[in-house]
């Protein structure tokens, strides 16, 4: 049984090596995206998407892509981190990393792990220190969303500046293709005298 | 117009039945109209049980195509699925919902309908020895056409038409709201179309139309009606108890045709000897007498008492009945004396039972003497018990009485001896034309018969036992059957006996039979539940109620059914069920978390890790817990905030309900722009969304973007790492005063 578990477990912590994670992909993004996406850097075996249930405005989805084998992951990573890689979307890109056991839906337990559970007695220091422990945790929980917020936040807010750059420099590149097209810039080069031709 | 092809497959009798167009691009594709399997032939439209293995529930669908592509010779179905309430509770918002309600799939998407190879394989769902076994393409594995599920569409759509008293009554499961796979939204409109098929097609078939007029027609059926929504709530249950009596008897159906046809020719019997009836009634209080005594002698059986309770309560009844009208009769008795009129239904159908087998031949002196020797005659001469039930059915109808010799004759023909009292009455109040009365009786008696299905077996068991019955049981059981049967092909099998005896008269007399045996049927089975007065009658209900629940539940193989998770999830946390436990280590697996559950509470439950992403915290892990009840869920909460449920490492458990927050319509993600004047171009270069992703070339404004937003992403990133750093220092404080203490 146990020698079970543990090729289990072992079988498992080979998947997670040649597991990348994604985020920062847009919900537009499915799994024909990314297998198609990533073809050129090795085989895509599997894809899994990972519900969040918990963050209710992060809108952007997580994925677990399951690769032939670790080496594959390893180099699209080292593709994403070195080019910005560009899935459905310009120009957030998307990031990835290597994949952890916590992250899979079908971790199996650790083996020779024991969990013990145990109620604490009332009068037992050890329930004060239980107490605050609890309320540390709820207040951690309640910091995590936060923090979660503030920086839905500032991709929001960096989303909107770069729209209005874009936005300028898309009229500046409109304004210059205009001056080309009607003529206007061969009436101001032989008012200035200066030659446009690259000769 | 129909082909039967010769379609047989290993032992399975399959065949096609009415062909329809063809189709597809080289007319290849062979659509039918119907097809018989294991002797039940299914049509276009009709609505069906689908087993999928390994679940308990079978699914219910409409059957919207059916076709076989010639060439390949793949034959498929499609089905458009109806959503069980509890499949979509998260969306009904608290909105009532009808015991037996089903939901229509519409929209378009996942669930809404499948398209499944018709693949004829030797499953055989036991007892239903129905077993076309369907691939679903979306729902993975096989489902299997179990039967023919009763559908009864309520919509008040002027398109739909409205059903029947008697449809209702018969109707497994009722529909008017749609549920849209796509959107998650119920509505009780009707659009124009669902998967492609006309709205008015999956409504109420037509063909039952002149039956529901007729129900409307007499005036029996609304106050039938009536009487049934006065006992709304043992009508349910009856209902409840009705339905699964159909259902066995559909199972039964092929043993009870032959009952069936007995049936038939005793019915016509009863046609003729009609004027026998009328001396009947004079004696009739006599022969209640007599039937009363005979029915106690019998009582060892539970049903038979309970008919003797009936015919009582039915004699009693009758006299003060027989000054109101004949439906009237039905509800005053009942009213006037509840208990005795209740258990007069369940007697009076017996009694109906028995008298349809022996009246034909029997005249009305030998219904006299039926009475009198009830019990004798019942066991010996299923015609004198008939007569003597006629007799007994007379004074109930009192009122009747003139119009009892065709009732009677009809009560014996159809359905005499269960519900042929209040058949009878029913029949000869409405009836003019006592073909007519013996037509509606049939059907009230196919009705009660199928009510008393359950009670019938009941019956036929005991009357084995019993061996006085035995001969009055035997006919009893095959009227039974043959009710049941009746009940199964209800209506049809009922004109069909109408026809018999006047074929004229069947249509309208078969449409007020049907509504008066509606609430008859309804009433009986109030009456058969509310029972108050005759202890023993209830008990038998209820026996026979679990038993007929027993008898279901072998049918459907029922099984657990594992809803995805997600969907649990949903349904648990509408309910107040789910618990979002915390604190956990990371390393946990579900059944880890399960078992904490289970040694620290006690309880059972199902639970789930929440899968980490990038930014959760690495020393924390989080599971959802779906709990039986709501109120163990509170419990478990404020147990967790009270008490401390320590797990190893010194974590404390914590519980909390979990505002959950379901993907829904993606909003804008930030980050992706697109120029606005070029926004129509560049959609349609992102429907091949495929080719767009690429890596940014650094000599680009994209570049330069996305290098802006690497570095949010790195700022993201630290902060994380600074919150979680600084978490776990002020874990470690509080743990370190713990051990210092």
């Amino acid at each position: 049984m146990g020698s079970e578990d543990e090729q289990k477990y072992a079988a498992f912590m080979e998947k997670v090596k040649r597991t990348m994670y994604l985020d920062n992909i847009s919900p537009q993004v499915t799994d024909a995206v990314i297998k198609t996406a990533f073809e050129q850097y090795g085989t895509v075996t599997n894809i899994h998407f990972i519900p969040n249930y918990i963050e209710p405005n992060y809108s952007g989805k997580c994925a677990l892509v399951e690769l032939e084998n670790e080496k594959q992951a390893k180099s699209i990573i080292e593709v994403l981190s070195s080019y910005p890689f560009m899935m459905s979307g310009m120009p957030r890109p998307v990031r990835g990393r290597h994949a952890e056991p916590e992250m899979f839906d079908d971790c199996p337990p650790k083996p020779g792990r024991k969990i013990q559970v145990f109620w604490v007695d009332p009068k037992d220091p050890q329930f004060e220190v239980a107490q605050k422990l609890k309320n540390l945790t709820k207040k951690h929980v309640a910091e995590q969303s936060f923090l979660q917020k503030k920086q839905l936040e500032e991709e929001e807010k960096l989303s909107k500046q770069q729209a209005e750059t874009l936005k300028g420099h898309y009229e500046k590149f409109e304004m210059m293709d205009s001056i080309l097209c009607d003529g206007t810039s061969k009436r101001l080069s032989r008012f200035y005298g200066v030659n446009l031709n690259d000769d | 117009m129909s082909e039967a092809k010769d379609n047989e497959i290993g032992d399975i009798d399959f065949a096609w039945g009415i062909k329809r167009g063809r189709g597809g691009q080289k007319k290849e594709v062979q659509f039918y109209d119907s097809f018989t399997y294991g002797g039940v032939e299914y049509f276009l439209y009709d609505s069906v049980y689908l087993f999928k293995e390994g679940e308990g529930k079978p699914y219910i669908g409409k059957l919207i195509k059916i076709w076989e592509h010639t060439t390949t010779n793949a034959r498929k179905v499609k089905v458009l699925w109806f959503f069980y309430p509890w499949e979509i509770s998260n969306y009904l918002n608290g909105e009532n919902v009808l015991e037996n309600e089903l939901f229509l799939a519409s929209g378009v998407g996942k669930g809404l309908a499948n398209i499944n190879p018709l693949f004829v394989e030797d499953h055989v769902c036991e007892q239903l020895e129905i077993s076309n076994v369907v691939y679903g393409a979306s729902k993975g594995t096989s489902e299997a056409i179990a039967g023919k599920c009763n559908v009864v569409c309520i919509s008040k759509d002027e398109r739909n038409r409205q059903p029947s008293a008697q449809e209702l009554k018969m109707a497994h499961h009722v529909f008017y709201r749609t549920f849209d796979v796509q959107n998650h939204t119920v509505s009780d409109t009707l659009g124009e179309t669902i998967a492609m098929t006309e709205v008015n097609l999956l409504l109420n078939k037509n063909d039952f139309q002149s039956l529901d007029l007729c129900v409307v027609d007499s005036g029996n059926t609304a106050v039938c009606l009536e009487e049934s929504l006065i006992s709304y709530k043992y009508i349910l249950g009856a209902d409840g108890t009705m339905e699964r009596d159909a259902s066995i008897g559909s199972l039964l159906l092929k043993d009870k045709q032959e009952a069936k046809s007995s049936l038939d020719k005793s019915k016509r019997h009863h046609v003729r000897n009609t004027d026998v009836d009328e001396p009947d009634n004079s004696d009739l209080v006599a022969g209640r007498e007599k039937m009363l005594v005979n029915k106690d002698p019998k009582g060892v059986d539970e049903d038979e008492n309970y008919d003797d309770k009936g015919l009582k309560g039915d004699g009693n009844a009758d006299v003060p009945d027989g000054l109101g009208l004949v439906v009237l009769p039905v509800t005053e008795a009942a009213s006037a004396s509840s208990g005795q009129k209740r258990s007069r239904a369940p007697d009076s159908k017996k009694n109906d039972v028995n008298e349809k087998g022996v009246v034909p031949p029997v005249a009305a002196a030998d219904n006299k003497k039926s009475k009198l020797v009830k019990d004798n005659h019942q066991a010996i001469v299923a015609g004198a018990k008939v007569k003597s039930d006629h007799s007994d059915d007379k004074p109930f109808k009192k009122i009747k009485i003139i119009g009892t010799d065709l009732l009677s004759s009809a009560n014996g023909g159809t359905s005499t001896p269960k519900s042929a009292t209040v058949v009878s009455n029913k029949g000869s109040q409405s009836a003019v034309g006592v073909g007519i009365d013996s037509n509606k009786r049939g059907r009230l008696i196919k009705e009660s018969n199928v009510i008393s299905i359950g009670l019938s077996k009941k019956l036929k068991s005991e009357d084995k036992s019993d061996d006085k019955l035995l001969d009055v049981s035997a006919k009893q059981s095959q009227d039974k059957e043959g009710s049941a049967a009746l009940y199964i092909s209800a209506n049809k099998a009922s004109q069909s006996f109408n026809g018999d005896a006047e074929t004229d008269d069947k249509g309208k007399f078969s449409r007020k039979i049907a509504g008066t045996s509606n609430g008859l049927s309804k009433k009986l089975k109030s009456n058969s539940m509310v029972g108050d007065k005759s202890n023993d009658n209830l008990r038998k209900a209820l026996i026979k109620n679990p038993k007929d629940e027993e008898a279901y539940g072998c049918v459907k193989q029922v099984t657990q059914r594992p809803p995805p998770w997600e969907e649990r999830m949903k349904d648990a946390h509408d309910q107040g069920r789910l618990v979002l436990l915390q604190n956990l280590d990371p390393t946990f697996t579900s059944s880890d978390v399960e078992n904490i559950v289970w040694h620290g509470f006690g309880e059972s439950c199902n639970a789930k890790v929440v899968q980490h992403n990038a930014t959760s915290s690495r020393r924390f892990g989080q599971a959802f817990v779906i709990f039986k009840t709501r109120d163990l869920a509170e419990k478990i909460i404020k147990r967790l905030d009270k008490e401390c449920l320590m797990l190893q490492n010194g974590r404390p458990l914590v519980g909390s309900r979990y505002g959950l927050c379901f993907p829904g319509k993606p909003s804008q993600f930030p980050g992706h722009l697109i120029v606005d004047k070029l926004r129509h171009q560049m959609q349609r270069e992102t429907r091949d969304a495929v080719s767009t992703s690429h890596s940014a070339q650094p000599n680009t404004l994209e570049y330069e973007m996305a290098l802006e937003w690497r570095l949010l992403q790195e700022r993201s990133e630290l902060s994380w790492k600074m919150l979680y750093k600084k978490q776990e220092e002020q874990i470690k404080k509080i743990m370190a005063n713990e051990k210092s203490k």
